[in-house]
């Protein structure tokens, strides 16, 4: 069985609300896909109803051509990571993943091993009550590690965690992709997504707004940078970008803001204007505010 | 012991042991699976609701244990004082004396008042089953929080995540609180005639164990238990929230008897005149209860003649298998989120 997920026109309906609006997407196995949206968006819904944890009012996901409930060891397949405080305050770590290797029919010792895995076997004899977020989430990982699974669902996993946490979890994750299995993370953050994904799927009011590799979706929705010139000669130096396609801005005295060429083309027009340059810098696109944008128009097309 | 310690690298992974091969035809296997079983009472075993709960049953077996034995004592005390004192009816004026037929009334009276086995079976019922009132109404609280742990906690995700098909769920928590009522039982049964035969024997008493007024309460009692946990689940399902399924079935349990009295008595005065009403008491689980594990039918009303105990087996068995069935088809329905 291969690890691809297949979400079919997936919907729910809340009373007053239409959580996740006729979703559909595949998601290939040896790639990291990152599920975006803003809070509220629907993601946790329908990774939920992928899992069988929520029922849906239309549609179908499957996990290598199988319904999750219709997996007869779904641990082996599927590992989730849904939430950070899913375990029993007063109940060790390693007791709570002994609970679930006895439900899943693997031996306690596989609880060991998990933990070893995630690095938490320091505090393994200690309650979770006691554990720090970061400490709790890979706690999380270490269950959904139990049945070695072929795909790994996770629910925003860096909320909470440190900068040392986050390389840890993004390596992880990398590392579990690049031995050819399915990686499926949600996060409402794109930046995040793009140090980690391979392809993105951005939905926002649960209704799909943009699918495909991050660096094609990150090119189709921040557009080119700019260039940000600051020299005494504005005025020669607008006249000769006026050859060229651009946007210009008068930002501040002596400050230019050119849209359309990049920094070696500007530098060249400099050059020809006889313009004296104190500064020229290339403007990286602001992810997230392109990124709210999109998911903005979307909803306003509701 | 903190986060920063070195972590193992991601490339440990394939050293990992393989997970164990799919059995053959796994889907098609009765929904019961040991397994499960084995997971929930470890959930039990690992936090500290096991011991707590165990703590207070062997507080209400010990002090109603204590009262009981000490009544039995005082009960089989009084017995034997009265048998001292035969009635005699050679002393009376000839003008008082009782006829032939008074006579044998007051002999049999007596005959009663000192069958010495008789009460000992009786008391010994009594003090079989002590601690059992508050014995339920803990095994209820233990049943509810097999399912609300998972709720308060959130565990409810990773445990459907393990097992998809929640009726298998729903049975394996049943029957893990069935089993932890039945040890419960085992353990409290165990201190209350291991105690008691010794109480009864020091005072040169012999238990007839096998007459069924004394096995019946024990073995009723043991019934009581499981069917208790199995309400409990049925209440934790019905009502997700901890406190407040808590409250509810305890409650119930405790104000089951005195309000169904209320409305029965009612019913009796303003609406069905007939002593056969006090028979539809019967009805309420708390009355079911008490009715299975007495042994003498209770009675309400003078001319009833008493429900008999399979009556109240019955009737329990049927609240626990409603609740049982009802718990489980809201949780094959119910959104984790």
């Amino acid at each position: 069985m291969d690890g691809q997920l297949v979400v079919s026109n997936l919907t729910k309906v809340y009373p007053k609300v239409r959580a996740v609006d006729n979703l559909s997407f595949t998601v290939q196995p040896g790639r990291v896909t990152g599920f975006l949206g803003p809070n509220g968006s629907g993601k946790t819904t329908t990774l939920r109803m992928m899992l069988n944890l929520v029922t849906p009012t239309a549609g179908t996901a499957t996990i290598g051509g199988v319904r999750y409930a219709d997996l007869p060891r779904p641990l082996d397949v599927v590992g989730a990571v849904l939430e950070a405080s899913s375990a029993h305050k007063g109940r060790t770590g390693r007791n709570h993943l002994r609970v679930l290797c006895a439900a899943a029919g693997y031996p306690d010792r596989r609880a060991d091993e998990v933990l070893d895995l995630v690095g938490l076997t320091p505090a393994a004899n200690r309650k979770f009550r006691g554990y720090s977020l970061g400490m709790r989430q890979r706690l999380g990982i270490a269950a959904a590690m139990i049945g070695d699974p072929k795909v790994l669902i996770l629910d925003e996993p860096a909320n909470g965690l440190d900068p040392e946490g986050i390389k840890w979890m993004r390596e992880f994750l990398r590392a579990f992709a690049s031995q050819g299995r399915t990686v499926f993370v949600s996060s409402h953050l794109l930046g995040e997504m793009q140090q980690l994904a391979d392809d993105v799927i951005i939905i926002a009011h649960g209704r799909m707004v943009a699918q495909g590799s991050v660096s094609d979706i990150i090119a189709s929705i921040a557009g080119p940078g700019a260039v940000r010139v600051r020299t005494p000669h504005v005025d020669q130096l607008a006249v000769e970008l006026s050859n060229y396609p651009v946007t210009l801005e008068y930002p501040g005295e002596n400050q230019l803001l050119v849209r359309g060429v990049d920094a070696a083309t500007v530098g060249r027009a400099a050059l020809a204007a006889r313009a004296e340059l104190h500064e020229l810098t290339t403007e990286a696109p602001d992810l997230e505010q392109a990124f709210l944008q999109l998911t903005r128009a979307q909803a306003a097309i509701r | 012991m903190s986060t920063s310690a070195p972590m193992s690298s991601v490339s440990s992974h394939p050293t990992l042991a393989p997970a164990p091969a799919e059995p053959a035809g796994a889907s098609s296997v009765p929904p019961l699976r040991p397994r499960l079983v084995r997971a929930e009472l470890r959930k039990i075993f690992t936090t500290s609701t096991w011991w707590v709960i165990g703590l207070f049953v062997l507080i209400s077996t010990g002090l109603t244990l204590l009262v009981n034995t000490l009544e039995a004592n005082q009960r089989l005390g009084a017995a034997e004082q009265l048998r001292r004192h035969p009635p005699d009816f050679s002393n009376a004026p000839p003008g008082q004396r009782p006829s032939a037929s008074e006579q044998q009334a007051i002999l049999e009276d007596f005959a009663r008042r000192t069958d010495i086995p008789a009460i000992v079976a009786e008391q010994a019922a009594n003090v079989f089953t002590s601690g059992q009132f508050l014995g339920l109404m803990l095994i209820v609280i233990l049943g509810v929080l097999v399912v609300t742990n998972e709720f308060t906690h959130q565990t409810a995700t990773p445990t459907f995540l393990a097992t998809p098909r929640r009726t298998r769920v729903i049975l394996a928590k049943l029957v893990a609180a069935m089993v932890l009522a039945a040890g419960y039982w085992a353990v409290s049964t165990a201190i209350s005639v291991g105690s008691g035969v010794l109480n009864f024997s020091l005072r040169g008493y012999d238990v007839p164990f096998t007459a069924m007024q004394v096995w019946r309460p024990v073995a009723m009692n043991l019934l009581a238990y499981v069917l208790w946990a199995v309400l409990g689940v049925g209440f934790g399902v019905l009502i997700r929230n901890q406190l407040g399924a808590t409250l509810t079935a305890a409650g119930l349990y405790l104000i089951g008897l005195p309000s169904a009295l209320l409305v029965f008595g009612f019913i009796h005065a303003y609406i069905v005149h007939s002593d056969v009403v006090w028979n539809f008491i019967v009805a309420v689980p708390g009355v079911a209860s008490m009715v299975m594990v007495s042994v003498e039918p209770p009675r309400f009303g003078p001319e009833q003649t008493g429900v008999p105990w399979w009556i109240g087996a019955l009737v329990l068995t049927a609240y626990g298998v409603l609740a049982g069935t009802i718990g489980t088809l809201i949780t094959r329905r119910r959104d984790i989120s």
